[in-house]
C-alpha cells in the first residue's frame, strides 16, 4: 500500500507541476511584442522553469490551508483530502490552460479547500485571518495592478514623447525596452518557478529526505533536491505542451503590446509583488499581471479586446467553483482506497 | 534567436539605409528622364537608376526577410518599401511610353510633358526627404509630406490637359485611351499618386509610432489598394463606354 501511495503521490506531484507550468503566463509579454515566437518562448520558459525550480527553490513553503479551515487537515482521510486538493488544482489549471486563459493557482487551491470543507461540514474561517484576507487579495490585486501599470505607462509615454522624436530613435528605444523586458521576464520566470514548485512537490519531498546535514558539494544535497528537478521538468513540459495557449491569449489577444508597454506591464507587476511582500499585503501575481496588461493598454489608448477579457473574468470567477466540485468528486471517489 | 531578441539592430540600420536610398532613386530617375526628353539624347543615368533600383530592392528584400516581418514596426516598414517600390515601377513605364510614342506627340504637348517631368523630379525629391525625415525627425517628415502632397496635387491638376476627348459611334464625348499623351499622362498621374501614397504612409507611421503626433490628420480614408481599385474601376467603365 505504501508503494502504491508513493507512486500516486509522485504522479500527482508531476501532474500539478505540469498544470502550474501550463498556466504560466510569465512569457506572455515577450510573445506579445514578438521578441520571441511562441515556440521559442515555451522552450526558453521550460528551461528557465527547470533551472529556477532546481536551483532557486529553498524549502517547501507554507500554504493557506490552515487559514481557511482548521478542521479539514486534522481529521480522518488526510491522504484522500490532500490528493483531492492536488487533483482538483491540476484539473482547474489544465482546463483553463486548454482554453488559453490565465488563472491564479491560489484560487484553485482555495476553491478545493472550501469545497471539501463544505462537503465534510467543517467551518470555514470567513474572518480577516482566513477567507476575508484572501477575498481582499482578489479584490485589491486587479485594482492595484491596473492603477500602477496605467500610471507608469502615462509617465513612460511622457518621457518617450520628449525623447523619441524620430523613427530611428523609436527603433533604438524598442531595442532597449526589448532587452530590458527579456531580462525582466527571465528573472521573473526563474523566481516564479522557484516559488511555484513548492506547492507541487510537497507530497514527494519526504520520499527524498535523508538524515543529516549535507553541504553543497555532497551527493546527499543534490539527492534531496531531486524532487525540485522532477517538478521543474513537470513545469517545463506543461509550458511546452499546453502553456503556449495561455501565452498566445495574453500576449496577443487582450491588448496590442509594444516593447515599452510590455516592459511597463512586466515591470509594474514585479514592482507590485515586490512591494506587497515588503509591506505585507497579499496579492495574486496572475491577477496583477492580467490587470497590468489592461492598465498599460488603457494608458496607451489602445483598444482592449473585451471578448477575451470577459472570458478571463468568467474563468477567474468559475475557477474556485470548478476546483471545489472536482475536489469533492475526487474525494468521494478515492477515499475508500486510502 | 538572439538576433530576434536583441531586435536586429544591425539589420534595422541597414534597412533604414536602403529605404532612404531606394526613396532617392525616383527623383534621380525623373531628373535623368527630364534631361533625356529635353535633349532627346539617351541618358544613361536612367539605365543606371533602373539597375540600381533593382539591386537596392533585392538587397532590401533580403534584409527584411532576415528581419522576419512580423512586428508592427517591421510591417509598416515593409508597406513603406512596397509603396516606394510602386513609384519606381510606375516611373519606368513613363520612359518606355515616351520612347515608344516620342514621334507621335505634338510639340506643345511634348514640351509641357518635359516640364511635368522636371516638376515630378522635385516631387520625387520631396518624397525622399519625407522618408529621410521619418528617420531624422517626425516634424520634418510631416512638413515634407505636406509639401509632397501639395506638389503632386498641383502636377496632377495640370495634367488635365492630357485627357483627350474622343467621339464614339453614338456621338458621346469621352476620354480616349489610345492617344499617346493620355497613356503617358496616366502613367505620370499614377506615379505621382503613388508618391502621395508614400507620403501618406510616412504620415501614418508618424501618427502610429510618435508619442506627440497622435492627433495629426492624414487622409487615410482611402488606402492605396482601395484608391487603386477605384481608378481601375473607373478606367474599366470608361473603356466599356468607348
Amino acid at each position: 500500500m505504501v508503494e502504491t501511495l508513493t507512486i500516486v503521490l509522485g504522479i500527482i506531484s508531476v501532474l500539478l507541476a505540469f498544470a502550474i507550468g501550463a498556466n504560466d503566463e510569465t512569457f506572455a509579454s515577450v510573445v506579445g511584442v514578438k521578441r520571441l515566437s511562441v515556440r521559442t518562448a515555451v522552450i526558453m520558459g521550460a528551461v528557465i522553469a527547470i533551472i529556477g525550480a532546481f536551483l532557486l527553490s529553498e524549502k517547501v513553503g507554507t500554504t493557506l490551508r490552515d487559514d481557511i479551515s482548521k478542521d479539514l487537515f486534522v481529521g480522518a482521510d488526510q491522504t484522500a483530502i490532500l490528493i483531492s486538493i492536488y487533483v482538483a488544482m491540476a484539473i482547474s489549471l489544465i482546463l483553463a490552460s486548454v482554453f488559453g486563459l490565465p488563472i491564479s493557482s491560489t484560487e484553485a487551491l482555495v476553491g478545493a479547500i472550501i469545497g471539501l470543507s463544505l462537503a465534510k461540514g467543517y467551518e470555514i474561517n470567513w474572518g480577516m485571518q482566513g477567507m476575508g484576507k484572501i477575498l481582499l487579495t482578489w479584490t485589491i490585486s486587479p485594482i492595484i495592478g491596473f492603477t500602477i501599470s496605467f500610471l507608469i505607462m502615462k509617465f513612460v509615454n511622457r518621457i518617450l514623447g520628449k525623447t523619441v522624436t524620430s523613427f530611428r530613435k523609436h527603433d533604438k528605444a524598442n531595442n532597449i525596452f526589448g532587452v530590458l523586458l527579456l531580462g525582466m521576464v527571465v528573472w521573473t520566470g526563474l523566481s516564479r518557478a522557484g516559488n511555484d514548485i513548492n506547492n507541487a512537490i510537497a507530497p514527494i519531498v519526504p520520499l527524498f529526505e535523508l538524515s543529516g546535514d549535507f553541504t553543497f558539494w555532497t551527493s546527499g544535497y543534490w539527492f534531496e533536491r531531486l524532487p525540485l528537478l522532477i517538478g521543474g521538468i513537470g513545469l517545463g513540459l506543461g509550458l511546452i505542451i499546453i502553456g503556449w495557449r495561455v501565452l498566445k491569449t495574453l500576449g496577443n489577444d487582450v491588448v496590442e503590446l509594444t516593447p515599452e508597454s510590455a516592459f511597463v506591464t512586466q515591470g509594474s507587476t514585479a514592482l507590485i509583488v515586490f512591494l506587497a511582500v515588503i509591506i505585507g499585503i497579499p496579492v495574486s501575481g496572475t491577477m496583477v499581471l492580467v490587470s497590468a496588461f489592461i492598465g498599460a493598454g488603457v494608458g496607451m489608448k489602445k483598444p482592449i479586446n473585451l471578448k477575451t477579457l470577459r472570458m478571463i473574468a468568467i474563468f477567474i470567477v468559475l475557477t474556485p467553483v470548478i476546483s471545489g466540485i472536482c475536489a469533492i468528486g475526487c474525494f468521494y471517489a478515492i477515499r475508500g482506497f486510502f | 534567436m538572439f538576433d530576434r531578441m536583441l531586435g536586429f539592430r544591425t539589420i534595422q540600420r541597414q534597412v533604414e539605409e536602403k529605404l532612404i536610398q531606394l526613396s532617392f532613386i525616383p527623383s534621380k530617375y525623373f531628373e535623368a528622364l527630364y534631361v533625356e526628353s529635353s535633349t532627346k539624347i539617351t541618358c544613361h543615368t536612367c539605365d543606371i537608376c533602373e539597375v540600381e533600383e533593382v539591386t537596392v530592392r533585392a538587397e532590401l528584400l533580403k534584409l527584411m526577410k532576415q528581419g522576419e516581418v512580423d512586428t508592427k514596426v517591421e510591417l509598416e516598414k515593409f508597406q513603406l518599401f512596397e509603396r516606394i517600390n510602386s513609384v519606381s515601377v510606375k516611373s519606368k513605364e513613363i520612359r518606355t511610353l515616351m520612347n515608344k510614342y516620342v514621334d507621335e506627340l505634338k510639340k506643345e504637348n511634348y514640351d509641357s510633358l518635359v516640364k511635368f517631368l522636371k516638376e515630378s523630379a522635385y516631387a520625387g525629391k520631396m518624397m525622399h526627404h519625407s522618408v529621410k525625415g521619418l528617420y531624422d525627425s517626425y516634424d520634418v517628415a510631416l512638413e515634407r509630406v505636406e509639401e509632397l502632397i501639395a506638389v503632386c496635387n498641383k502636377i496632377i491638376g495640370n495634367l488635365v490637359s492630357f485627357r483627350y476627348y474622343d467621339q464614339d459611334d453614338d456621338g458621346v464625348l469621352d476620354y480616349s485611351f489610345e492617344e499617346p499623351e493620355v497613356l503617358i499622362g496616366n502613367s505620370l498621374r499614377g506615379t505621382l499618386q503613388n508618391m502621395i501614397f508614400v507620403g501618406e504612409k510616412v504620415a501614418h507611421i508618424v501618427k502610429t509610432f510618435s508619442f506627440n503626433h497622435k492627433a495629426i490628420e492624414i487622409d487615410e480614408e482611402k488606402p492605396q489598394e482601395e484608391a487603386e481599385e477605384e481608378i481601375t474601376e473607373k478606367e474599366k467603365t470608361k473603356t466599356k463606354k468607348i
